[in-house]
C-alpha cells in the first residue's frame, strides 16, 4: 500500500535524528539567552557542537546524520524565499538610502570577498576551497545555493557564511569606536552588509532603525551577489 | 492561535513552498539560484499586490527568527573540511578574519560619513 512505502521513506533514524536537532536547537537558544545573548554562544555553534558531540559518542558518520536531517536542507529554500518580506517592507528604507547607502554595501561586499580570496591566493589552496570564500558576506541558503552553481564546496561555504557573521559581531563592538561610528542606522548598515542576518541579530539589539538597515543591506548584498557571481562566471568562467 | 489561524499559517507556508518550487523551475533557463529566482518571484508578486498578508509576515518572521536552526546541518558538516584542511586550517581562518575586519571598517566609516551628511542637510533643511 502506498502509506506503507510513505512510511519507510521516514525512518525511525531519520525521526530520532530530526528531533535530537530540533531538541539540540531549543536548548542552544536558551543557553545563548542565559549567557545574555554573546555571540560567543551563538546557537549556531553550540548548537553544532552538541550534535557533532551526540555524533561521536553515538558512533554516527557525519555523512549519515546529512542523509537524515536532509529535510532540514530543503526548508532552506522555502526560508529563503521568505526574505522577499523584509525585503519588501524594506523598500522605502532602500530608497532612502539612496544611491550612497547601496555604494557603501557595494563596497563592502565587493571587498570582503576579494581580499579574502586575494589571501589565499597567495598560498597553495584547491580551486574549490577559493570559491567558497566569495560567498561569505552573504546568508547562508543564497551562499550554498551560489557556490554550488560556482563550482565550490557548498558545505565549507556555509562554514565560512557562519564564521565571517560570528566573527563581524565580535569585530563590530571595537571597529565602530575605531571609525567612530556613532549613527545606528550606519551600524546596521554595516553589520547587515558584513555580517548578514548573524550581524542582523545584533543590529536588533541595538535598536529598530539599526535592525531595519541591517535586514536592508542584508538583502541588497545577498541579492547582489548571488545574482552577480553565477553571471560573471557563466560570462568568464 | 484560532483554526483559522493556523489554517492561514499552513497557506502561508504552502505559498513559500511554492514559490521556491518556482525559482527552481526557473533556475533551468536562468543560472541563478533558485531560491534566489523564488524569492524574487515573491518580491514581485508584493509589489503587485502592494502588501503583505498578515499570515505571510507572520510566518515569515517565524522562520526567519528561527534561521539558526537550519544552519546546524551545514556548521556540522563544515568540520569534515575543516579537518581536511589541516595545518593551513589557520591560514584559511586568517582570510576570513582579516577581510571581514577590513570590510567592517569599511563600511562602518563610509556609512557615518554618509549619514552625518545626509543629516546635516536634513537639519538645514528644517532651518531655511
Amino acid at each position: 500500500m502506498e502509506w506503507q512505502s510513505m512510511l519507510q521513506l521516514v525512518s525511525l533514524e531519520q525521526l530520532v535524528w530530526l528531533s535530537i536537532t530540533l531538541l539540540v536547537y531549543v536548548l542552544a537558544v536558551w543557553i545563548f539567552k542565559y549567557f545574555s545573548r554573546n555571540v560567543l554562544f551563538h546557537p549556531i555553534v553550540v548548537g553544532a557542537i552538541l550534535i557533532g558531540g551526540i555524533g561521536v559518542v553515538s558512533a554516527t558518520p557525519l555523512q549519515d546524520y546529512q542523509l537524515f536531517v536532509s529535510p532540514i536542507n530543503w526548508m532552506l529554500g522555502p526560508v529563503t524565499v521568505a526574505l522577499a518580506i523584509p525585503l519588501y517592507q524594506q523598500v522605502r528604507q532602500i530608497y532612502s538610502a539612496g544611491i550612497k547607502g547601496l555604494l557603501v554595501i557595494v563596497l563592502g561586499g565587493v571587498v570582503a570577498p576579494l581580499l579574502a580570496v586575494g589571501w589565499l591566493s597567495l598560498f597553495d589552496f584547491s580551486e574549490a576551497i577559493k570559491l567558497s570564500v566569495l560567498t561569505k558576506s552573504i546568508t547562508t541558503p543564497l551562499a550554498v545555493d551560489t557556490t554550488n552553481i560556482i563550482g565550490g564546496l557548498p558545505e565549507l561555504a556555509a562554514g565560512v557564511v557562519v564564521v565571517t557573521g560570528i566573527l563581524g559581531v565580535i569585530f563590530s563592538q571595537f571597529i565602530f569606536k575605531l571609525t567612530r561610528c556613532d549613527d545606528t542606522r550606519a551600524q546596521g548598515l554595516a553589520l547587515g552588509t558584513v555580517s548578514h542576518a548573524i550581524g542582523t541579530a545584533r543590529a536588533h539589539q541595538i535598536d529598530a532603525k539599526s535592525g531595519a538597515f541591517s535586514t536592508m543591506a542584508l538583502c541588497v548584498n545577498g541579492i547582489l551577489t548571488a545574482i552577480f557571481l553565477p553571471l560573471a562566471f557563466l560570462l568568464f568562467g | 492561535m484560532s483554526k483559522n489561524d493556523v489554517g492561514k499559517s499552513v497557506l502561508a507556508l504552502i505559498t513559500l513552498i511554492l514559490f521556491w518550487f518556482l525559482g527552481n523551475g526557473l533556475s533551468h533557463y536562468v543560472a541563478l539560484p533558485a531560491a534566489l529566482l523564488g524569492l524574487l518571484l515573491l518580491f514581485i508578486g508584493l509589489l503587485i499586490l502592494g502588501r503583505v498578508p498578515k499570515a505571510l509576515e507572520y510566518v515569515s518572521q517565524f522562520l526567519l527568527g528561527h534561521l539558526s536552526f537550519f544552519f546546524i546541518p551545514p556548521l556540522v558538516a563544515a568540520w569534515f573540511y575543516a579537518e581536511q584542511l589541516g595545518n593551513k586550517l589557520w591560514l584559511f581562518l586568517f582570510a576570513i578574519m582579516f577581510s571581514t575586519f577590513v570590510s567592517l571598517c569599511l563600511t562602518s566609516w563610509l556609512g557615518q560619513r554618509f549619514f552625518k551628511q545626509s543629516k546635516k542637510t536634513v537639519s538645514q533643511d528644517e532651518k531655511g
